[in-house]
């Protein structure tokens, strides 16, 4: 929080800064305009110098902004504009900053001792009211807990086992702290299996704490959002959302489940041909499939559309080293409550590509997507009364095929019936066994 | 081949070709930094690993010695054969607490192959079970209060599957 009022307080400076900067140039243009023989050079120097610096300092200022708001692409327009005009911009504000803070941090320290002063008078009142009581903090009271019974004998897990029976083997509470997170990075894995860590986490209290390790959850943002993961506090503009903790934003953002996949049913009736002898005879035909997304937390997502049911269905998109070519494979990023895909047609034709420029033998280095096709989909995410994020509407849907190097988009109308939105089934083995630790 | 003498918590003495032990980072980090790779008659003691995890760990060792160096690519973690996979597996047929043990000789010897392996093993212990499941795996004991309980599980419901 405190840096939130530091930010907007040093951005109110800042802007106000800029403001004076901008009158008093125009006072002295204003002097130098009325009595142009006065002036000297040096002087209209040193203020365009330091004009220029107040200007790349807010455009550096925005940029920073930006970046924190998690639009990093955005932001780099930003910074480069004003490193253009002052190079060094980066240490000239990082010093300017300094300085803000350390005025400001006397009065933020005082406020936060006197916080936690409260913070402890608050607890040991609700200790002695009962325990019935809603827990404030489980995580502090579990710390608490851990430290002050003996059963623990400064271990966080209790053991289950009779004590009078003399057992030789180790017990998974003698393993150290370090281990355990390891095995816990390995648990939560790269599909980010964060079900099973909260499972965890309600196995004890020493689970408990292991669980909801922050950096933990704060890992799995940064693999979910990646470079618009942004900062706890300031989120995007138009919903600016707090968050108290990296749980507390992986829960609660929008994105995209992992540990199943969405599908969508469509069905439509198709006119079939007249038949040839009777006339009367008109055939209909009821096409029915289904089509399939499966989102990869490392930023990987795979379509297919297919005839198949769902429960054959989900098996044929669940290994992701061997794919059938009929599936189209791409990439996604998240931005804000959407989603977008790019999305082409399996390696297999890119290899067959790859063949054909070994044959020929050609020196010229063929662009391997000069003849591709690319899907272009925005879902937008929505939820369901039981699941968050379970459901993604059609929003756009563009073809984009490259023809010698020109580009031919065609977008697709999105009806409800042959675009209905997708919802998330949740498929057990995709999660089965860990492939690689989180890090 | 040159060897080492390496010497468990028991005193049992573990002639061990010097190629294998330095897959252990403590033992390599040991063996350069104190001199002792040319002498054929230094013992290094390990007062942390008894003899029969030291076996063990010498068995895994002599196994991977010919394994490269871990990359990170996408590729190569498709041509990992499901031979040495099996074969690991079967290596880690064991009890909890061996697991256990093996854990923290390789955290202590700086294997990190085996340290990875291990840790990987007793996270698939963990994977898709319930609290319940876990604690009986892991003879562990519920030490929460029934409302504590239910206030874990009304945290934990957004993740619930129905």
């Amino acid at each position: 929080m405190s840096d939130v009022d530091s930010e907007t307080e040093s951005q109110g400076q800042g802007v106000s800064a800029l403001d004076e900067f901008r009158e008093s140039w125009q006072r002295e243009l204003q002097v130098q305009a009325e009595h142009p023989q006065e002036d000297t050079r040096s002087t209209v120097h040193a203020s365009e110098a330091d004009l220029l610096q107040a200007k790349a300092e807010s455009l550096y200022r925005t940029a920073v902004q930006l970046e924190q708001r998690g639009k990093v692409y955005d932001a780099i327009p930003f910074y480069r504009k004003a490193t253009q005009i002052v190079p060094d911009i980066e240490f000239k504000f990082y010093e300017q900053q300094k300085l803000n803070n350390e005025v400001n941090k006397k009065y933020h320290n005082l406020a936060s001792d006197f916080a936690k002063q409260l913070d402890l008078g608050e607890q040991q009142a609700e200790g002695t009211e009962g325990d019935d009581k809603l827990i404030d903090n489980l995580y502090e009271k579990f710390q608490h807990d851990l430290r002050q019974d003996s059963v623990y004998n400064g271990k966080l897990m209790a053991s289950s086992r009779d004590p009078g029976v003399l057992s030789t083997g180790l017990h998974i509470s003698d393993l150290p702290p370090e281990i355990v997170m390891r095995i816990l990075r390995w648990v939560v894995s790269s599909q980010l299996d964060m079900r099973s860590l909260e499972q965890c986490s309600a196995v004890c209290k020493g689970f408990y704490v292991y669980a909801r390790d922050e950096e933990l959850w704060r890992l799995a943002c940064v693999k979910v959002w990646g470079h618009s993961i942004g900062t706890l506090d300031a989120q995007d503009a138009e919903n600016s959302t707090v968050y108290y903790s990296w749980r507390d934003m992986f829960i609660r953002r929008e994105r995209v489940n992992f540990s199943g996949c969405y599908i969508s049913k469509t069905t439509y009736l198709r006119m079939g041909e007249n038949s040839f002898q009777d006339q009367f005879y008109r055939p209909v035909q009821l096409v029915e499939y289904y089509r399939y997304i499966r989102f990869m937390p490392d930023g990987k997502v795979l379509m297919m559309t297919s005839a198949d049911e769902p429960s054959q269905g989900v098996t044929r998109i669940r290994n992701v080293h061997n794919i059938r070519p009929d599936v189209l494979r791409g990439r996604y990023r998240l931005f804000g409550d959407t989603v977008t895909l790019v999305l082409q047609k399996s390696s297999q034709s890119r290899a067959t590509t790859g063949h054909v420029r070994q044959r020929r033998g050609s020196v010229m280095p063929l662009d391997e997507d000069s003849n591709a096709t690319q899907f272009l989909i925005e879902l937008r995410i929505g939820h369901s009364p039981k699941r968050r994020c379970a459901q993604l509407v059609w929003s756009h849907y563009t073809l984009v095929q490259k023809r010698n190097k020109v580009d031919t988009s065609s977008e697709f109308d999105l009806t409800d019936a042959k675009y209905p939105s997708l919802w998330f089934s949740p498929v057990k083995s995709y999660h089965l066994d860990a492939d690689a630790p989180l890090v | 081949m040159p060897s080492i003498k390496l010497q468990s918590s028991d005193e049992e003495i573990f002639d061990t070709d010097i190629q294998i032990a330095k897959c252990s980072g403590t033992i390599k980090t040991m063996l350069e930094d104190c001199g002792m790779e040319d002498d054929e008659n230094a013992i290094v003691p390990l007062p942390n690993v008894n003899s029969t995890i030291l076996r063990k760990v010498l068995t895994w060792a002599h196994y991977h010695k010919d394994d490269p160096q871990p990359v990170d690519d996408d590729e190569s973690k498709e041509k990992r054969t499901d031979d040495i996979i099996s074969w690991d597996a079967d290596f880690l047929k064991v009890d909890q607490g061996t697991l256990f043990e093996l854990i923290l000789a390789a955290n202590y010897l700086d294997i990190k192959g085996l340290l990875e392996l291990t840790c990987k093993t007793v996270a698939n212990m963990i994977k898709g079970k319930t609290p319940e499941e876990i604690r009986k795996t892991f003879n562990i004991k519920k030490d929460f209060s029934p409302a504590e309980e239910e206030q874990v599980r009304k945290e934990n419901e957004w993740c619930e599957e129905k």
